[in-house]
């Protein structure tokens, strides 16, 4: 596969092979993060296509050699702040306990671990995400959150600790 | 149960791998449609003067006038 830069400029000339190779690439971890955040998996699933969509409509903005996953990351990042603000979606997921679509009824799925990993606060879930699925570095995930590069460090290891701990029935 | 940081590393890959949905068929879909809607969108409208259809309708009536 091309590296993020090649294919982000191929996609800024219009080229669909070139999104689908950076959304084989990138989809995962986009999805991952982007559930981290809004914790609801129909809403994240229109979040993934809206990115790629926005990816496609706005690759010539991207200046190359700036981190071109993390210039994708952010849009996706951004899309869920959106679509959380517009619908007030936190607060509503909170209450509507009876909604099918929301991970933490996923349970029946065997889905413990992310169950358990939607119970840690929202930047270290994150970080969590950000760093195991998409493979980030520490220092990475700071400049992205705009946190200290040890606090991210520190809040992994904790987090980590938490899921062991949630998991593990403590 | 799982009890250390490696295996719950290892445990939520593979439950992203197993549970993230393939989108890309709504995508291409999406975009596809998008760039249609442009098109027509382009095409809409009276032709230009400096377009194809006058110029072949000038070139004809040049030619059949001569």
């Amino acid at each position: 596969m091309k590296d993020i830069d090649a294919c982000l400029q191929d996609i800024a000339q219009g080229s669909m092979t070139a999104l689908q190779q950076l959304y084989q690439e990138l989809h995962r971890s986009i999805y991952a993060l982007l559930l981290s955040i809004v914790k609801n998996k129909s809403l994240a699933e229109d979040l993934l296509q809206e990115t790629f969509i926005t990816v496609y409509s706005k690759a010539h903005l991207y200046v190359p050699r700036t981190n071109g996953r993390a210039w994708v990351f952010r849009i996706a990042r951004n899309l869920a702040y959106d679509a959380l603000r517009k619908a007030k979606f936190t607060a509503q997921l909170e209450m509507d306990s009876g909604d099918g679509a929301s991970l933490p009824n996923s349970r029946v799925e065997n889905l413990d671990l992310m169950s358990a990993l939607l119970e840690l606060d929202e930047a270290d879930r994150q970080i969590v995400v950000l760093h195991v699925v998409a493979g980030f570095k520490h220092r990475e995930i700071a400049d992205f959150l705009s946190l200290p590069h040890s606090t991210v460090r520190w809040r992994y290891r904790r987090a980590l600790s938490k899921l062991a701990a949630i998991l593990g029935g403590e | 149960m799982i009890d250390n940081s490696f295996h719950i590393i290892q445990e939520l890959n593979n439950e992203f791998e197993k549970h993230t949905p393939n989108v890309w068929p709504d995508i291409k879909a999406k975009l596809a449609r998008q760039v249609a809607e442009q098109l027509l969108e382009d095409l809409s409208g009276l032709p230009s003067p400096q377009g194809r259809l006058f110029f072949e309708m000038h070139f004809q009536k040049t030619r059949l006038g001569a």
